[in-house]
């Protein structure tokens, strides 16, 4: 067996290990001792404490490790079961000192409360915590999978290390925070979007009754607040998208026959894209204030922006003004690109205008566009600022979106398992969505 | 060798030295933010410069913001603050978690803070299961600011000389005011919650939330009336819209009557208006009640505390409570410490009615567990029962439903 097969088979067996590996916390209240012993994977999920957030990136990294060690890349195995063994060691290390774990404290507490012994918080001590076999194996193993796919120092292998790993290291720091902020909050989140969740008490595992709850249960306020939530989501997409296509898209064009001064209104377009959301929204504020407002000025009117129906329409200018900067670049880009000998057959064809851009400029701007349509219905299904700082939860059967609701109910009502089902149903619907609209622009590039 | 046992001497001297006078470091996280964060940011300033022995670091945040981090911070054992305000609303709810820490009686008495000290109403509040949680700074709460020039420039001063403004005098000085050529609004619905939590219990004189401790269960036609009553007077024209920006209309003399906290007073003075301020507006004289709070000093759960840090928090409270002549005065508020009640110039703030004993019925302080909840399910349908959006019948299914679910779901 080579080296590097069975450095693989050592991480495999971190992985499997890991699912039987526990720790055992004890601590003492008035002379009595209390010993509970907690699974590694309870202790993954009990969102308790920012040192497991290294398990996942050791997990990830492990499974990295095996995928390379298994297509005999070893140097590539090394450095991830090398980042593997040092996340898991820096988790043991950081879990071992931390004394205050809330879901060991839980453990704890209930123990105590079982044997009769009433206390306070703050009579709880220190928690010791020691690690089973299991756990040493894993670390063992992590060890061992490292040293196994070591790489060879002679100067051939300098130089391959230097080829194989020096791509890592270009992506590592970015690797790093994305496995660290994004991956394990997702997998965390999809965790919690099966638990009934407080936010300050341990996750209770309910399996799919938030889903149940939000797709079928009529009388629920979840349920409602999905359906009105996401259907609220859908209306802005619908209303929002056509503009953040069409106004820069316009932009684009008007600056592309480089009139006097495109320079200067290329810049002021793009202007508000480098805005805060809340900057942003907080002006149009003043502008659409229903006494002092300067647009009601201007128009001579007494329009109640704030209020449905006109709400929808506050919104699509705030977004469209707001997004407008970013997207005209990549038309102005692409229209940049387009043969200019095509225009001059068209014109020699007795093309007019607007069949030089239908039959021209359109077709070459297919990817940009298709490209800008998906990142825009992404980005408005998303749409959060806009609402909450213009209009809040006012009038939330006509205008809240769906984000509104999932913050709302995580962070204030701290009601975190049904607030998190309803974030991975939107994310299911956001990638169905993307999903058929990737498969339409597969489809028109074969055509 | 003498040189290094001098040396080492020395070293000894100035580390003595050092811890004698070591300064207990403590770290206070307040919900004051706006004008009412400079006057607490003063008293603070105002205690460190008192002595020598403690140092206060003053964090002030919105209360939105520091009931999302509490639950995390005392989580994680990490950054906990040795002493915080909070709203008394919320205190039952920290205690059930066991976020909370009960004070040490006979370590706070140390420091001169004792129930007798304290707004009764308010501190009777936080006892729970025997113990202690909260310190009363103060009690706050809605009442009414009238705009005295355009009161006596329209002749209108006969509907407040009972010291009291009825829903039927609303209508009746709107009516006059406008017949006397008043262009702008009679009176604002403005932060809907607060407004109408005062005009409930009114209505249901226990101001009921619930039966059992748990469950919100309204007294639900005492809700009804008062949400015609609001939605009626906004239908009659007597009333600001959703999108109106109130404050500015009160200072800018486009609006008559304004329902506002204490805590606007301060601002109310810069800008310059001439005001005076009266009991919320209510159905009768007789069943008048204010929706009221209470800003409490709580010390949530950290075991890395220790007593000596909690001596020094006690002292800060107690000095708190014997200056709060600055919190009333600059912040506008009601202080808990009763000492303020022997004061001539707090009893001629205009605010100081509601410290008036023979009016402590006038006071509605909520205690419901899940207040949190209830204030979030009922901000909703703030507007949306006023403007029709929703029926009033639905509005309050839509509290009611909204706080059970999100028990059930938490």
């Amino acid at each position: 067996m080579t080296r590097s097969r069975l450095a693989s088979l050592f991480a495999l067996a971190f992985l499997v290990l890991f699912c039987f590996a526990s720790v055992t916390a004890t601590t003492t209240v008035k002379e009595t001792t209390a010993v509970i012993q907690m699974g590694m994977p309870k202790l993954l999920f009990s969102l308790s404490s920012a040192s497991i957030l290294l398990i996942p990136l050791a997990a990830c990294a492990m499974i990295a490790a095996i995928i390379a060690l298994i297509q005999n890349e070893r140097n590539v195995g090394f450095l991830f079961s090398a980042i593997a063994f040092v996340a898991f060691g820096l988790f043991m290390i950081l879990f071992y000192n931390e004394n205050q774990n809330a879901s060991l404290y839980n453990a704890l507490s209930d123990a105590l409360k079982e044997m009769g012994v009433k206390f306070k918080k703050r009579d709880v001590g220190t928690i010791d915590v020691t690690y089973d076999a299991m756990t040493y194996l894993m670390i063992t193993c992590a060890a061992l999978s490292s040293l196994l796919s070591f790489p060879s120092v002679k100067s051939e292998g300098r130089n391959l290390l230097k080829r194989d790993l020096l791509p890592y290291a270009y992506i590592g720091p970015h690797l790093f925070f994305f496995v660290i902020f994004f991956v394990t909050p997702a997998i965390y989140g999809i965790y919690a979007a099966f638990t009934k969740w407080d936010l300050f008490n341990e996750p209770v595992f309910t399996g799919l009754e938030n889903f149940r709850t939000l797709l079928f249960d009529s009388s629920n306020t979840y349920y409602k607040q999905l359906r009105n939530g996401l259907w609220n989501t859908i209306k802005f997409v619908l209303f929002s998208v056509p503009f953040c296509i069409i106004v820069p898209l316009a932009l684009a064009l008007a600056l592309n026959v480089k009139p006097k001064g495109n320079k200067f209104f290329q810049a002021l377009y793009y202007l508000p894209s480098l805005m805060s959301i809340s900057t942003v929204t907080l002006t149009w504020r003043y502008v659409f204030n229903t006494q002092y407002g300067i647009l009601n000025k201007f128009l001579g009117i007494q329009a109640n922006f704030f209020m449905p129906p006109y709400t929808w329409i506050m919104l699509v200018v705030v977004t469209v003004w707001w997004c407008t900067g970013g997207t005209m670049v990549i038309y102005q880009s692409a229209l940049a690109s387009v043969p200019q000998d095509q225009y001059e057959a068209a014109a020699v064809d007795g093309a007019n205008a607007i069949q030089r851009f239908r039959h021209v400029t359109l077709p070459n701007m297919r990817y940009p566009l298709m490209y800008t349509l998906i990142t825009a219905v992404v980005a408005q299904f998303n749409i959060y600022g806009q609402p909450d700082i213009l209009v809040g939860f006012s009038n939330a059967e006509a205008n809240a979106v769906l984000l509104q609701y999932i913050y709302e109910n995580s962070v204030k009502k701290q009601v975190a398992g049904m607030s998190s089902a309803m974030a991975v149903i939107l994310g299911l619907c956001i990638m169905a969505v993307t999903f058929f609209q990737m498969r339409l622009m597969v489809r028109n590039s074969k055509g | 060798m003498k040189k290094t046992l001098g040396i080492l001497l020395a070293l000894v001297l100035v580390l003595t030295a050092t811890s004698a006078f070591a300064v207990v470091e403590i770290d206070y996280w307040s919900v004051f933010t706006g004008g009412d964060g400079a006057v607490m940011q003063g008293m603070v300033d105002a205690f460190n410069a008192s002595q020598d022995e403690v140092h206060v670091n003053h964090t002030p945040m919105t209360a939105d913001d520091l009931y999302q981090k509490i639950p995390m911070t005392v989580q994680t054992g990490t950054s906990v603050p040795d002493v915080a305000i909070v709203h008394i609303e919320r205190i039952p709810n920290f205690v059930d978690k066991e976020m909370l820490y009960a004070y040490d009686m006979d370590l706070i008495a140390q420091a001169g803070i004792v129930a007798e000290n304290y707004n009764q109403a308010a501190w009777e509040r936080t006892d729970i299961d025997g113990e202690h949680y909260g310190i009363p700074l103060d009690v706050h709460g809605y009442v009414t600011y009238i705009n005295k020039d355009l009161f006596d420039k329209y002749d209108l001063n006969e509907f407040v000389e009972d010291g009291y403004i009825t829903f039927d005098e609303i209508r009746a000085l709107g009516d006059k005011a406008r017949a006397n050529g008043f262009t702008g609004q009679i009176f604002d619905l403005g932060w809907m919650r607060a407004q109408m939590l005062g005009y409930y219990a009114q209505l249901s004189p226990d101001h009921k939330l619930t039966d059992n401790g748990v469950d919100l269960a309204l007294d639900e036609d005492a809700m009804k009336q008062a949400m015609e009553t609001m939605k009626s007077l906004y239908e009659d024209g007597y009333t600001t819209s959703k999108t109106d920006d109130y404050s500015s209309m009160f200072y800018g003399g486009e609006l008559l009557v304004w329902s506002e906290g204490i805590w606007m007073k301060a601002a109310v003075v810069d800008a310059g208006v001439n005001f005076e301020m009266y009991p919320s507006v209510c159905y009768s004289p007789e069943t008048c009640k204010n929706w009221m709070s209470s800003h409490n000093f709580v010390q949530f759960a950290d075991e890395n505390r220790t007593e000596e840090e909690d001596l020094a928090v006690a002292k800060f409270i107690n000095f708190m409570g014997e200056n709060s002549l600055t919190w009333a005065r600059d912040a506008g508020q009601v202080p808990a410490h009763v000492s303020l009640n022997a004061v001539a110039e707090y009893s001629s703030m205009p605010q100081a009615f509601l410290s008036d004993p023979a009016r402590v019925n006038e006071l509605a302080i909520y205690n419901y567990k899940y207040w949190g909840l209830f204030d979030t399910a009922f901000s909703r349908v703030g507007w949306d029962f006023v403007d029709g959006t929703i029926s009033i019948d639905d509005a309050i299914t839509q509290i009611e439903q909204e706080v059970a679910d999100a028990i059930a779901a938490q």
